[in-house]
């Protein structure tokens, strides 16, 4: 038998990484991005709304005129270059006034959230957090609050309280939380009951860390989907509110009491109903679509 | 299931209870006197038996309670604006209006929501599929509040189809009727749409196919009935949502219904007509409300089981 020379062979390089074939582990949230981000209808929403954004910011910055300033000279303008959107009988410009309306329209719609967020999430949590006795008082308040109309309640909040944002919030917040509450503390009661809380219990984990680990990380996808649905529906709320009469006054612009202005004067000057409209069908159906393409895209059971 | 009956009339009292008495409250909270400009300048001997007439001199939990009397006997009270109208004499001359124009919208809503929520399903993916889910997208993007004042304008007065306003002939309900349905049918669209494709891909529709039944019939037989039941839960809140919405129709075609009364009087800011209406639609709301969830609970017994939903 021929021997083989040494120098035949080689060392075979030492690899750290034994486990190349393993795709990159991907958090939940760049997961859930990847997938939000091929839903074309979801991501034009995305788009949409950082725009609108942008010109509610911006647009009244650096206009040249503020929205409550009267031009008596210049009332119900059609739009031109002076006056992207036209002017209103007091001789506003429609243009400030129309990203004025959306400025505070989105404030209402993210205030109204945030009270949501923190008051149903905090009540929700509780109530499934220590069950028993608590949960069961907790839920009967909840079913209580629940089915008492938010609309008449607001309506009677705003005409004894005076009306404004302050009271159209308040009114929002008294009743809107029940729903992410009762979300919240179902997906809680959900998940509690799962193998791999129980599992990590079982290993040792403390409460803390159960929470923040398992328990946060599995309600949350919920509660942002939720909130893209409260947001929209408390500019809803507003502009209804406008509509018959109790909702933020002028001059303050908001896109429900342009609208209602707009209405009145549809018949000889159409612009003034069409631009705050266009801007409110944006804003509701792009939070509409974006919040039905972000619960596809965090639902965790859709994971493939 | 009694029980179940039991506990939602009891929870339906009590927050007819809540809202009495959150109406009593905030009517408390309003600064002034009840009886306007004029008892400044009565003196004041005048004004305690003025009082003591209205039972204003009682200490308010005496008050309190004989206002829960009179709302629960039926009475709610006399305008404040126009002190020779009750609330109830208002109710009763402008509320069968309101219903009218709820009912026929809800129908109207129901038959083009299922409808167009059936294609959209049968034609998953094709051009009648993309037009139904269009129309519900409009429905859900653009308000009421703009919709029922283009109808108004466009069909009622620029081409002269229908009138553009007033609760007159059968003519005169077709627009308001259609306008208030539109974001119902939307919302019914989608979920029906949802629901049938969900029961499309089970196995006793498979079935039901493959032995042979025409497609007519696994729709009507199979599907339907089995996509409908989450539909109708949510029944309750769009009832509820029919209702409120009439606050806007009413207002924008000038129909003497119950949401005329209650827009005016907050225009006018008729305190006790604003209360005792708002006291009278919470009973219906909550009524409905509670009727539905009977019915669901008729519908799908897992409901009950749970007691909630």
């Amino acid at each position: 038998m021929e021997s083989i020379s040494k120098d035949k062979f080689q060392l075979a390089e030492k690899t750290t990484n034994a486990e190349t074939i393993v795709r990159p582990s991907l958090t939940y949230w760049q997961d859930a991005w990847r997938r939000l981000r091929t839903n074309k209808m979801a991501m034009t929403g995305l788009v949409i709304l950082i725009l609108l954004s942008v010109l509610a910011i911006f647009a009244p910055m650096f206009s040249k005129f503020d929205y409550e300033t009267q031009y008596l000279k210049d009332i119900d303008l059609k739009p031109s270059w002076a006056h992207f959107f036209g002017t209103d009988d007091f001789g506003r410009d429609l243009w400030t006034r129309v990203w004025w309306g959306t400025r505070i329209s989105l404030f209402i719609g993210l205030v109204a959230a945030l009270i949501d967020l923190i008051v149903g999430v905090l009540y929700g949590g509780i109530s499934a957090y220590f069950g028993g006795k608590v949960d069961s008082v907790m839920q009967r308040i909840i079913e209580i609050i629940y089915s008492i109309p938010l609309l008449l309640l607001a309506i009677i909040l705003i005409v004894f309280l005076g009306p404004g944002m302050k009271s159209i919030i308040i009114a929002y917040a008294l009743t809107g939380w029940v729903g992410m509450a009762r979300l919240v503390r179902g997906q809680l009661l959900l998940v509690k009951e799962q193998e791999f809380v129980l599992a990590a219990r079982t290993l040792g984990a403390k409460p803390a860390r159960i929470i923040l680990q398992h328990l946060i990380p599995n309600v949350i996808g919920l509660v942002i989907v939720q909130i893209t649905f409260i947001v929209p529906s408390a500019i809803f709320f507003e502009s209804f509110l406008s509509f018959i009469g109790v909702g933020i006054r002028p001059p303050m612009a908001s896109l429900g009491n342009l609208i209602n202005d707009g209405a009145q004067y549809m018949r000889y000057q159409p612009h003034r109903i069409i631009f705050p409209t266009i801007v409110f069908s944006l804003i509701l159906l792009s939070f509409n679509v974006l919040g039905d393409g972000l619960r596809d895209a965090l639902d965790p059971k859709m994971r493939k | 299931m009694l029980k179940y009956v039991l506990r939602r009339f009891v929870y339906m009292l009590i927050t007819l209870w809540v809202i009495i008495t959150a109406t009593f409250f905030l009517m408390k909270l309003l600064p002034g006197n009840p009886f306007g400009e004029v008892a400044a300048k009565l003196p004041p001997e005048n004004l305690k038996l003025l009082k003591a007439q209205y039972g204003l001199d009682k200490p308010e939990w005496q008050q309190y309670l004989q206002y829960l009397g009179n709302v629960l006997q039926g009475d709610l009270g006399v305008s404040y604006q126009f002190p020779t109208r009750s609330v109830v004499s208002v109710i009763k001359q402008s509320f069968p209006a309101s219903l009218e124009l709820g009912i026929e919208s809800l129908i109207i809503a129901i038959i083009i929501g299922l409808a167009l929520g059936i294609i959209a399903a049968l034609k998953h993916g094709k051009w009648q599929d993309n037009t139904a889910m269009f129309i519900a997208l409009v429905g859900i993007a653009v308000p009421s509040f703009v919709i029922a004042p283009l109808f108004s304008l466009y069909i009622g007065n620029k081409w002269g189809i229908l009138p553009p306003g007033l609760w007159e002939g059968p003519e005169h309900r077709i627009l308001p009727a259609v306008a208030l349905a539109f974001g119902t049918i939307a919302i019914l669209a989608r979920m029906m749409r949802a629901s049938m494709l969900e029961v499309a891909s089970l196995d006793y529709i498979k079935t039901a196919k493959s032995k042979g039944l025409s497609t007519s019939k696994v729709v009507t037989g199979h599907m339907f009935r089995n996509a409908i039941l989450p539909v109708v839960t949510i029944l309750g809140p769009i009832a509820v949502g029919v209702i409120t919405g009439t606050l806007v129709i009413e207002k924008v075609f000038v129909i003497p219904g119950l949401g005329y009364q209650f827009v005016s009087s907050i225009t006018t800011l008729d305190y006790t007509m604003i209360t005792g209406l708002t006291i009278f639609y919470a009973a219906i709301l909550i009524v409905v409300m509670f009727l539905t969830d009977i019915a669901y609970g008729f519908i799908d017994p897992r409901i009950r089981m749970s007691g909630r939903r």
